[in-house]
């Protein structure tokens, strides 16, 4: 222990104390280390009593800043235990291992490391989502609210079964649109949320994070579906597709599909099978879901080209090519002043109106004349 | 047997009396009509109609009750609803069925199907039968004033939007011609055309910088949005053929784009510096807070002082607004700590301080004991 000079209990061990398996980087990570260097002395060596944890910003608060009693001594006894048990788990990983039973051993063994638990708490945009334990870490953030809000988004507005038949979602799908320059639909959407044309009319950036290992280039479907387009005819609606992406390879980390992809002309030749057609629903016509699903590619390469079928079907497709619903995300439109504009900007015609009230026309069945 | 028994008795064969088992007894009720009149017996109503209106396989339309009933002996099922008195209607035109629902297998269902042959419940699994029910308006005058109208809440939002559009159209214009004084400086001789380009690229990045992307994503995304709308454009036929179209990407990009992405930068407040690569920019970070923190630290802070601390600190490109708005309490503190010379009045007396002389009570964490400075004038950073 420092002997300091006056009552504030200051931390005294770490990685230039100790030569253990939490300070020795020769086999684990780099990126296992702390991120900020600004913060390291702090958390592991002990508080400069003179200017306090830089944790804190406002200059009298970290002069005014005490540790808890005894923190030293439970601390060093602390970190010392959880360092020899982690120590005992990385010498039972050895290469007959299989990949999951690596993987969930690396995570047992730095789930209690300050540093990491310091990474995630304080950076998790710059984490390394290659380590096992960044992404445990990150699953059980997403489970302990995000998926149980996309999953009540997609089951109440009917995504479930109105596209795909259900869902077990094992990735997390975050999408945005960076082309906007108003901080409102900027940021990463919310599931469900109802925005203008304008607001969606470039190609959505999506991040679709795998939380368990991923094979080197596993190959990925993203399907952008509009389950509302009317359909006349029957007086029912029928289904289009608005922007597809088929053998997308991603990893762990390297998880966006965005602009700096797509600006990529070799990757917009092999992977955009349909270029995006924003939603532009016509006067009247209600609200529409943009049904974004994401599927993993249990066979490999999809060959087939997508038809210019007008009523497409995302079920049958899928399991044709046998792909793997593995997450999803839905926004809504419906007519607003901005949608005369993107329909000129994409070729468009003008869009049909609608009567604003609801006429009791029965539903014509399919291959039947117009008289019910 | 009892029968038997008293046959035998009859007949003498045995002396003995059954006691045990009772004869049949059937007890009678009989009429109790009251002969007069009563208060309380006059109640009887008419009957209520209740039960169902229409059958299995009706075609009903949207508000036709299909069951009446108290409770709900029958519930309401897919596109029906059911109302206060229990009475269940069609919300949809369709055929009526009665069904059981698997979830719920104590209860009858009543529902509509939308067309003749579709049984209901509705597999779990499979989509909605939905029926989408609005008819397009036809004539183009009458299209025209329905597209035209607006909901109560757009029409009273409509002022403060188109405000809103003025003022941003007003700013991103004076922004422009800032703009293109600047950059002309700083780029020299270019067509007319060329520069219009590289004022419009920067206004983009300026205002994707608003929404806190970064110089190099915010360069990206406005290069995407050029050439996406390149491309939207040779869709509308706008642009000749697939080469001209190639050709303009390709001068946007050299002429533009690389031309302009390491030379030029714009941040968040709409000022126009050198571009600087993100290692330069960490240097650039490291040397100002050293000089910080050799220049001004534990020194007195007067008016000039403060401005070129905060010309550091908002030294365009280099700190974020968060990284600013910390910088600036560090360095630039109300009252500057009582360690800083100069700032402490020798003697005074704590009761009639004297002119220019502020008394402040510290509390002191190493003696614990609260102290009482004299603070001369010095130790209050001017505020402009």
């Amino acid at each position: 222990m420092i002997s300091s000079s006056y009552a504030r209990p200051l931390r005294y061990l770490g990685r230039y104390y100790s030569t253990k398996i939490w300070s020795d980087f020769s086999k684990r990570s780099e990126t296992l280390k702390l991120i900020d260097p600004k913060y390291e002395k702090d958390l592991l060596q002990g508080i400069n009593p003179d200017q306090g944890p830089n944790s804190l910003v406002q200059p009298d608060r970290r002069l005014a800043y005490h540790s808890p009693v005894a923190i030293d001594e439970t601390f060093k006894l602390a970190y010392e235990y959880l360092e020899g048990e982690s120590a005992k788990i990385y010498a039972k990983i050895d290469d007959k291992k299989s990949v999951e039973e690596t993987d969930r051993l690396l995570v047992k063994a730095e789930q209690y490391n300050p540093e990491v638990l310091f990474n995630i708490e304080n950076s998790p945009t710059q984490i390394d989502r290659e380590q096992p334990v960044y992404r445990k870490y990150l699953q059980e953030k997403w489970e302990s609210h995000d998926r149980m809000l996309s999953m009540q988004r997609l089951e109440q507005l009917h995504v479930i079964p109105d596209t795909m038949p259900t869902l077990d979602p094992k990735v997390e799908v975050k999408v945005k649109f960076p082309h906007n320059t108003v901080l409102e639909f900027s940021e990463w959407i919310e599931p469900g949320t109802i925005l203008p044309a304008f607001a969606v009319d470039k190609p959505p950036t999506i991040q679709i994070q795998e939380f368990d290992r991923v094979a080197e280039n596993s190959l990925y479907t993203v399907l952008l579906v509009n389950p509302d387009t009317p359909d006349l005819e029957t007086n029912t609606f029928k289904t289009t597709l608005q922007y597809a992406l088929t053998n997308v390879p991603l990893s762990n980390s390297n998880n966006v599909v965005g602009t700096a992809k797509l600006l990529d002309d070799d990757f917009a030749k092999q992977h955009v099978a349909r270029e995006y057609e924003p939603l532009v629903p016509e006067k009247n016509a209600q609200l529409q879901r943009a049904c974004l699903w994401v599927f993993r590619q249990s066979s490999g390469e999809i060959k087939a080209s997508i038809g210019e079928e007008d009523n497409f079907d995302i079920r049958e497709f899928a399991q044709s090519n046998s792909l793997e619903a593995i997450g999803a995300h839905v926004w809504r439109q419906q007519f607003d002043r901005s949608v005369n504009q993107v329909r000129q900007e994409y070729g468009l015609p003008n869009g049909r109106v609608f009567h604003r009230v609801r006429k009791a026309h029965p539903v014509i069945p399919a291959g039947t004349s117009n008289v019910v | 047997m009892s029968l038997l028994k008293s046959i035998a008795d009859l007949t003498g064969k045995t002396k003995t009396l059954s006691i045990g088992s009772a004869p049949y007894f059937n007890q009678v009720r009989n009429a109790t009509k009251r002969a007069a009149g009563s208060r309380t017996n006059k109640n009887d109503t008419a009957g209520r109609r209740l039960g169902p209106k229409v059958h299995e396989g009706n075609f009903v339309k949207p508000g036709q009750i299909i069951m009446r009933q108290r409770g709900t002996k029958i519930h309401p099922g897919e596109n029906t609803d059911i109302g206060r008195d229990h009475t269940i209607f069609a919300m949809e035109p369709g055929y009526v069925r009665f069904y059981y629902d698997p979830f719920h297998p104590l209860r009858k269902y009543v529902g509509v199907s939308l067309t003749r042959d579709l049984p209901l419940p509705h597999p779990h699994f499979s989509p909605r039968s939905r029926r989408f029910g609005y008819e397009q308006i036809i004539e183009p005058e009458a299209a025209k004033q329905e597209e035209g109208h607006m909901s109560r809440k757009e029409y009273l939002q409509t002022p403060e939007l188109k405000q809103k559009a003025e003022e941003l159209e007003e700013l991103l214009s004076n922004k422009r011609t800032e703009f293109k004084t600047e950059i002309s400086n700083k780029l020299g001789e270019s067509t007319e055309n060329l520069l219009n380009l590289i004022v419009e690229r920067m206004v983009n990045i300026y205002q994707l910088s608003r929404v806190g992307q970064s110089i190099e994503e915010a360069q990206a995304q406005v290069t995407f949005n050029y050439i996406y709308d390149l491309k939207l454009k040779l869709n509308r036929g706008e642009i000749k053929d697939a080469d001209s179209f190639y050709s303009l990407k390709e001068y946007y990009l050299n002429n533009v784009a690389n031309a302009t992405n390491s030379k030029l930068a714009v941040d968040s407040t709409g000022t126009i510096f050198d571009y600087l690569t993100p290692e330069q920019v960490q240097i650039k970070q490291a040397e100002i807070i050293k000089q910080l923190e050799n220049d001004f630290t534990g020194k007195i802070i007067k008016l000039e002082e403060k401005r070129s601390i905060l010309n550091l600190i908002e030294t365009p490109g280099i700190f974020t607004k968060e990284k600013q708005a910390q910088l600036k309490s560090v360095f630039l503190p109300r009252v500057l700590p009582v360690t800083v010379p100069g700032t402490i009045a020798d003697d005074f007396d704590p009761k009639k301080p004297g002119k220019g002389v502020t008394v402040v009570r510290i509390f002191d964490d190493k003696t614990k004991e609260v102290k009482t400075y004299g603070r001369t004038q010095n130790a209050f950073v001017p505020q402009e």
